[in-house]
């Protein structure tokens, strides 16, 4: 802290720039690429329906949208100065009446048109072609998630993902834009370097270590540290920070956020939640019917889901509280997965949050999962003789 | 503890990235020159242009893995890495005019390939003073995205940001997808919006289609199927914020309403006071309504493939939540009276309004419940579904 402040320059490099151990790369890979893996998966069942030609945002309007969208800005002095008149002109007078007709705002007030989306879905709409695509593009997300070709198959994920993601922009919610930023931050660093096939590869001699961008001469029994790690790890902490603050301070400006019901309208919104099953329905009827635990229930949420998104950002940089604000985090996205259905947005930021573990911590839960605690030989007194005698 | 690889004597050397980055870049150009001649090529022969897009496309994906395999080989080399730029520029000539969401990827590839090649040439010190601009720049970007959202109470978007936004940021967060503000339930958790749609086919027959139904649409383990559509559904919820009904659309709104049995707005007030009765939808919206009408009217298809469908009427619900006091006296979560359905207009099947005057586009049809003329035990109530009622009717015109 010292050094911190005695040279900023110097906190800033250190903060950005140590080497890291990319061991929660590794954890975080893996689960970002299973829920990018599901959330592929899913689109299995609507790869007309959603990128299509006849898709339910069909290719015309979508190659309008992001070819045409007129985009205006604020206006630089207190109004927006007049549109030029169209004169005597006919022809140019027709084009702005359609074009405010279109769009609902007059040409000249645009900044530019279009939206810089890009996607393959735009221009392979074939059936049989798209298939066969989403198929190849499903394999590389799974050698993605065990690691196989790290280096090169995190790049072919996001890019993959970001074909679905600038064609269905009517479908996407929350969830997509989390994958998109744990597979961009994850392709500039070396995610393949812990828990993957590749590392497994290289342990076992493989002889073409260099697809990974590793050198396998020089293996240690833990992953190389390396900046890139540590920035990859580094963008993934501050994001999350800004999320939950974004999060959190414009919930302030809600009304049931204030009176303590907001989380009454998440549960009990039947399109999302478990409203159907009996169990959940029966819970939140048996809630409701007993006024006072219904309103230490729905306060309490409240209150907890206010004070951890906006306290987030400042406590999680101490590292004695940092187990409680992520075992939070895990918490709170837990809840949501059940409740309002969202898996994969759950996933994603469980992932997130796992920025923030120190990486000999996930080396000791993997060495626990992958080692189990070998339990003593217990040899029976009747073959020890025999033992013996064998030796 | 002992690794089991052998020393890397042993092992057949990696390939040279230059013998991977030139064959790559000069396949890209080969493509590149295809594509510059597929014109003179499709005059002369459509079978040899056929050919020659063929080997295109091979030339095109063999040159990007050389470049791309190279790269990984020796991601330090700034010559490498501009090599890779010239690549990338090249790719973008060599796919068709026409397929401008995939060139644009690969110039802006082929822009941050070069800035790349600076970068790796640099000394430490300066690699790391960039680096710290770009990190400050993507997250300026990232504050950007969270602060040009209008606040709920008026006033607009704060004005740096929104200037920031549209003049800056909007063209690298758009295409990087990063442009979600992160508001997330706020500022308040709201109902849900389904889309309901009765298809009409041209022997009068009908069918009632609801987007999304958990039965029809849950498909995968993570039911994103479902939700997916629960938020296209959602699109169609952006609404005008000022609605002004002119006394001459309530006239017309009431005057149609009579003919077919639907009260008038004075009198669905009365009954449902918080609910809007007229809300107009974004220009977004309307063009997503248009879409969706259009995709019903191919998905639905009658029975008999002799039927064609004659026309798609679409309404917008939103799903009300049911309140504590109102569960705790027996209202269920789905219970008809918390369904408010606003027509969005009859469509035919390139998604166009039949009737742009229609007199009830965008006023509300809701379900309404009232107490049975004799009641049973079970049941006290019952609902008249205007919009059922709405659907059934036959065209109605603001002329009539």
């Amino acid at each position: 802290m010292s050094t911190v402040a005695a040279s900023p320059s110097g906190g800033w490099n250190r903060f950005w720039f140590t080497p890291a151990d990319p061991s929660t790369l590794g954890l975080i890979r893996i689960l970002t690429g299973l829920a990018v893996l599901f959330i592929h998966i899913g689109y299995s069942f609507d790869l007309q329906a959603f990128f299509g030609k006849d898709a339910w945002l069909n290719l015309d309007l979508a190659n309008e949208y992001r070819r045409e969208l007129p985009i205006v800005p604020p206006p630089t002095e207190w109004e927006h100065r007049l549109p030029s008149a169209a004169g005597e002109d006919p022809q140019k007078a027709a084009q702005v009446t359609q074009h405010v007709q279109r769009w609902g705002v007059h040409p000249d007030l645009a900044h530019s048109h279009g939206t810089p989306s890009w996607s393959i879905w735009y221009h392979v709409t074939d059936p049989t072609a798209m298939a066969w695509l989403h198929g190849a593009i499903l394999v590389v997300m799974a050698l993605y998630t065990v690691g196989f070709c790290t280096r090169v198959t995190s790049v072919l994920a996001w890019l993959a993902a970001m074909q679905y993601v600038h064609r269905g922009l009517t479908t996407l919610f929350g969830m997509d834009q989390m994958m998109i930023l744990l597979l961009m931050y994850l392709m500039l660093a070396p995610s393949g370097a812990a828990f993957s096939v590749d590392r497994w590869l290289l342990r076992r001699g493989w002889s073409w270590g260099w697809l990974f961008g590793q050198q396998a001469s020089a293996l240690p029994d833990q992953p190389e540290p390396s900046v890139a790690a540590n920035v990859a790890l580094r963008l993934m902490q501050v994001h999350m920070c800004f999320i939950y603050m974004a999060a959190g301070l414009s919930k302030l400006l809600g009304s049931s956020w204030w009176n303590g019901t907001a989380l009454w309208w998440a549960v009990a919104n039947y399109d999302f939640t478990p409203l159907r099953y009996g169990w959940y329905a029966d819970s939140v009827r048996w809630l409701s019917k007993h006024r006072l635990f219904w309103e230490l229930f729905m306060s309490g949420g409240v209150v907890f889901t206010l004070v951890f998104q906006i306290s987030f950002p400042f406590l999680v940089w101490n590292p004695k509280r940092r187990w409680i604000l992520v075992a939070g985090s895990v918490l709170l996205h837990t809840m949501i997965s059940v409740i309002m259905g969202l898996l994969g947005f759950g996933l994603c930021m469980i992932a997130l949050a796992l920025s923030f573990v120190p990486p000999e911590v996930v080396r000791d839960w993997a060495a626990g999962l992958l080692e189990p605690r070998k339990k003593p030989a217990v040899v029976p007194p009747t073959a020890e003789p025999a033992l013996m005698q064998a030796a | 503890m002992t690794h089991a690889f052998s020393p890397e004597s042993a092992r057949p050397p990696a390939p040279s990235p230059w013998t991977l980055m030139i064959p790559g870049i000069c396949g890209i150009a080969l493509a590149a020159l295809l594509m510059q001649f597929r014109d003179t090529i499709t005059v002369a022969n459509t079978i040899v242009r056929d050919i020659a897009d063929i080997a295109r496309f091979v030339l095109l994906l063999a040159g990007i893995a050389g470049a791309g395999l190279a790269i990984v080989r020796q991601p330090r080399s700034p010559f490498l890495i501009g090599l890779s730029a010239i690549a990338a520029l090249l790719c973008s000539y060599a796919v068709e005019p026409g397929w401008d969401a995939i060139r644009m990827p690969f110039r802006v590839l082929a822009v941050v390939a070069a800035m790349g090649a600076v970068l790796v040439a640099l000394p430490t010190r300066f690699q790391r003073a960039a680096l710290s601009v770009a990190i400050v720049f993507h997250f300026g970007g990232i504050l950007t995205a969270i602060t040009t959202v209008p606040p709920p109470t008026g006033g607009g978007a704060p004005w740096l940001p929104s200037q920031l936004w549209a003049r800056v940021y909007r063209p690298y967060l758009q295409f990087m997808y990063l442009s979600n503000a992160y508001h997330f339930y706020s500022p308040d958790p709201g109902p849900a919006t389904v889309i309901w749609a009765r298809i009409e086919y041209s022997d009068d027959s009908y069918r009632w289609v609801i987007v999304p139904n958990r039965e029809e649409h849950m498909k995968d383990p993570f039911a994103l199927t479902y939700y997916r559509r629960l938020c296209m559904a959602e699109s169609t919820n952006q609404l005008v914020p000022v609605n002004a009904i002119t006394p001459v659309m309530a006239q017309q709104r009431a005057e149609a309403g009579r003919r077919i049995g639907i009260p008038e707005p004075l009198d669905i007030e009365r009954i449902i006071p918080t609910a809007p009765q007229h809300r107009v939808p974004t220009d977004y919206s309307a063009m997503m309504i248009s879409s969706y009408a259009r995709f019903l009217f191919r998905a639905y298809p009658h029975e008999n493939p002799a039927v064609p469908v004659r026309a798609v009427k679409v309404y917008r619900v939103v799903h009300l939540m049911v309140s504590p006091e109102q569960l705790v006296h027996g209202t269920e979560p789905t219970d008809h009276s918390l369904y408010l359905p606003y027509f969005q207009g009859e469509f035919n099947r390139d998604g166009k309004l039949t009737n742009p005057n229609d007199p009830f586009l965008y006023w509300l049809l809701p379900i309404l419940r009232f107490p049975k003329a004799v009641p049973t035990a079970s049941e006290q109530f019952e609902f008249i579904n205007y919009a059922e009622i709405h659907g059934n009717r036959k065209q109605i015109r603001s002329s009539e």
